[in-house]
């Protein structure tokens, strides 16, 4: 009798402790405090002074589904208490712990150490605290760097592509990891955040560079940053310059990008080499000696994740040091590109510099030699190119000068079969072009020849015939 | 006498069968609210108010949507394109002021027509129904939706889908709002209206005087403070005949055991705060 009570009890108190554990799970509902009972209402919208359009409905089922989905709204809107709420009370502090335990440990969750982070890098300005639905203009007017809201959104859990596959996914979690890991609580508590960590990051490589181009792209925004560069011991406000302004630009132009547009992961987005290593909100400026891109650890940088492992040998510095954000890559039409000085540090540009005493010397020799310099009688001369650069580049002078002299010696004899006709073939006078340089001298000697002009004596030509004839030479 | 008798008989029969084929206020006269505002004599209080309430108006333009987002998505509502003679003065949403119930007062705005809560003849007696706002139908009264027993009675889904299940609409069709009709006439006015386009061009062309005499007629029959919440959402008597309305017998119980509406009677000042733990009691 007794063992029927005991085996009793026993039923009694299991079935209550399944049916507790059945309860525990089913009441993980994030509105303990009744703020969907207005909040899930559409349509509670207004327009402030300001004339923004404001909206206090909020998506029931997407919240429910969101990365916040389990976190009671009160866990980050700490102070509401009363209706109407006052504004400071809804102020959210991102760094705050919140009743949802961190899955491995069981302890308070918390975006601490992400925004200690974030708070030393170049954007840690930006409000992480302080956040609330009506000063979101505040702080478009007035913030220069972004805050935790401007890049994070409350995202579905599992976005709505990757849901299918979360749900094969599951049923496999739920027969072959639940024989041994059984129990709804390890499955809900654990196997959907398991899942998602091996379904790959919520975002990819892309995503990256979309967060990023949200500001970075705006050149008009870029152009309004004053940078806080490090100086030694102190930091110094430095207003943005066109290097900076166009960097998504410059980026774009990299096989690095090029890479990911076309869906290619190799590529490198801006955080992997901006904020390659820790929680990735660590970006620091390249001047900065502690920043992945300060010249001390590019070699590093490149050679993470085996993407160029050779960089980090010493041989390999100048492939290290690519400006990955080269101005010159960028078209000059650009308005910004375009008044930018630190263009002049170009290699183009040195290159140029160089040359241009050699250019403007041969220029103006060119240009002295054309009016005071010694004139050859009845020869074409070229100064840098035609017959003088083969003859004095290539080294075929003895050819072409012997060609060139023997008409001029001939021609004196073949003077006399010549004088008959000019009255028999008018015409032909006027096509020498087409003939070798000693027929064309045999055919207009004589013209004047005849009456005034000795033999030696060359006619003058006309505007036409000096082009045709530059035309020959420079052929 | 007989030619003239039948004369008269063929005219009626034709007026009658034409009526049908016009919009309500083209056959109507003039509306309620038409007539009020016609036989309104402006004091000169009230015109002295409007006159400086002109002159320091400020018009709210619009801004574009913010470049730092929302954190949590908010659900849209679909864009108010109401042919009201109100809103064309005042914002599509026009409740800005009360902390406590701008919000709300709009999102009822959707629904229910300006005049249904402004307008409140003390002489006559309205009655109430659905007037489409939108489509081929605008300025109709149209009937109530009938109720659709599959709707409500879905039962094959589960416990999670069924907090998001969202209530069958009590609108026959979108942008359709509770209007008020005096004798089965509409008792207010449209922006298609030849009232209204008299007035709106009497409006743009008018001194600022004139203006203030316009508006000072336009709002003399109406009531600054609309309807309180327990005038419509009661168990025991409410301004509308929901039956008539078309609500079903749950959503009947959803309108007048409101729990929204429960927690803002406890409101007895206009500077009260109360708990919102008291929300859920």
């Amino acid at each position: 009798m007794e063992g029927q009570f005991f085996l009793f009890t026993l039923c009694i108190l299991l079935n209550f402790g399944l049916f507790n554990l059945e309860a525990y799970a089913a009441e993980r509902h994030p509105d303990p405090d009744g703020c969907f009972s207005c909040h899930s209402l559409e349509g509670l919208d207004y327009i402030d002074e300001e004339g923004v359009l404001r909206s206090a409905s909020i998506d029931k089922q997407h919240y429910y589904s969101s990365l916040h989905g389990s976190v009671p709204c009160k866990d980050c809107h700490r102070k509401i208490q009363n209706y109407p709420h006052k504004v400071e009370n809804g102020e959210v502090d991102c760094s705050e712990s919140c009743h949802v335990e961190e899955p491995s440990q069981g302890e308070p969750y918390s975006h601490q150490y992400v925004v200690e982070e974030y708070k030393s890098s170049v954007h840690g300005k930006g409000w992480s605290k302080g956040l609330t639905g009506g000063n979101r203009l505040e702080e478009a007017n007035h913030e220069q760097d972004p805050s935790c809201r401007q890049c994070h959104s409350n995202d579905l859990y599992i976005d709505a592509d990757k849901l299918p596959l979360f749900m094969e996914s599951f049923d496999h979690l739920d027969g072959e990891c639940g024989s041994c890991h059984q129990g709804e609580v390890w499955l809900g508590q654990f196997g959907g955040h398991i899942l998602r960590r091996f379904m790959g990051s919520r975002w990819n490589k892309n995503d990256h560079n979309k967060m990023c181009n949200t500001c970075h792209a705006n050149h008009k925004r870029m152009a309004d940053v004053e940078r806080d560069i490090p100086n030694k011991d102190k930091k110094i406000k430095e207003k943005a310059e066109p290097r900076f302004i166009l960097a998504s630009d410059s980026y774009t132009t990299t096989l690095h990008a090029r890479l990911l547009v076309t869906d290619v992961m190799e590529g490198a987005s801006c955080l992997d080499c901006h904020a390659p290593k820790g929680f990735r909100h660590g970006i620091l400026p390249d001047e900065d000696k502690e920043a992945s891109t300060h010249s001390d650890h590019l070699a590093e940088t490149c050679a993470q994740s085996n993407c160029h492992a050779y960089a980090t040998h010493p041989l390999n510095r100048p492939f290290v040091e690519t400006d990955l954000h080269d101005m010159d890559m960028i078209p000059s039409s650009s308005n910004i590109a375009s008044w930018d000085w630190s263009r002049l540090k170009s290699t183009w540009v040195k290159v140029f510099i160089i040359l241009l005493p050699i250019l403007l010397f041969l220029g103006a020799a060119s240009i002295w030699s054309r009016f005071f310099g010694e004139k050859k009688k009845g020869v074409v001369f070229s100064e840098i190119g035609g017959d003088s650069f083969q003859e004095k580049i290539i080294g075929r002078k003895p050819k072409k000068k012997a060609k060139k002299k023997a008409p001029v010696k001939k021609a004196p004899v073949k003077k006399e079969p010549v004088k008959k006709e000019p009255v028999k073939e008018e015409p032909i006078k006027e096509e020498p072009i087409k003939e070798e340089p000693a027929k064309s001298v045999q055919k207009e000697k004589p013209k004047p020849a005849p009456e005034k002009k000795p033999p030696t004596a060359r006619p003058e030509p006309t505007s036409s015939d000096i082009k045709k004839k530059e035309g020959e030479d420079e052929k | 006498m007989k030619n003239n008798c039948l004369l008269t008989k063929i005219f009626l029969k034709v007026f009658i069968l034409s009526a049908g084929f016009y919009p309500f206020h083209v056959v109507l006269a003039n509306s309620l609210y038409q007539e009020a505002v016609e036989n309104t004599h402006v004091t000169e209080t009230v015109f002295k108010k409007s006159l400086k309430q002109i002159k320091e108006y400020k018009d709210i333009e619009i801004a574009d949507p913010l470049s730092v987002p929302p954190f949590h998505k908010r659900t849209v509502s679909p864009k108010n394109k109401s042919p009201a003679l109100c809103t064309t003065c005042h914002l599509s949403l026009p409740h800005q002021k009360d902390l406590r119930s701008r919000t709300f007062m709009n999102m009822h705005s959707a629904y229910i027509a300006c005049e249904t809560c402004h307008f409140r003849p003390k002489d006559n007696a309205l009655n109430y129904r659905w007037l489409a706002y939108e489509g081929d139908n605008t300025g109709f009264p149209i009937p109530p939706r009938k109720s659709t027993k599959a709707f409500n009675e879905k039962k094959d889904i589960s416990a999670h889908q069924a907090q998001f299940k969202k209530a069958q609409a009590l609108a026959p069709q979108p942008g359709a709002r509770i209007a008020p009709f005096f004798n089965d006439d509409l008792a207010l006015i449209l922006n298609n209206s030849a009232f209204f386009h008299n007035i709106k061009q009497e409006w743009e062309n008018g001194s600022e005087s004139h203006k203030a005499r316009i508006k000072s007629k336009l709002h003399a029959p109406l009531e600054k403070k609309g309807l309180s919440c327990s005038q419509c959402h009661n168990q025991k008597k409410t301004i509308f005949d929901w039956e008539v309305l078309g609500a079903t017998s749950e959503q009947r119980k959803e309108i007048n055991n409101n729990t929204l509406v429960r927690f803002f009677e406890r409101f007895e000042n206009e500077n009260d705060q109360i708990r919102i733990d008291q929300l859920l009691r």
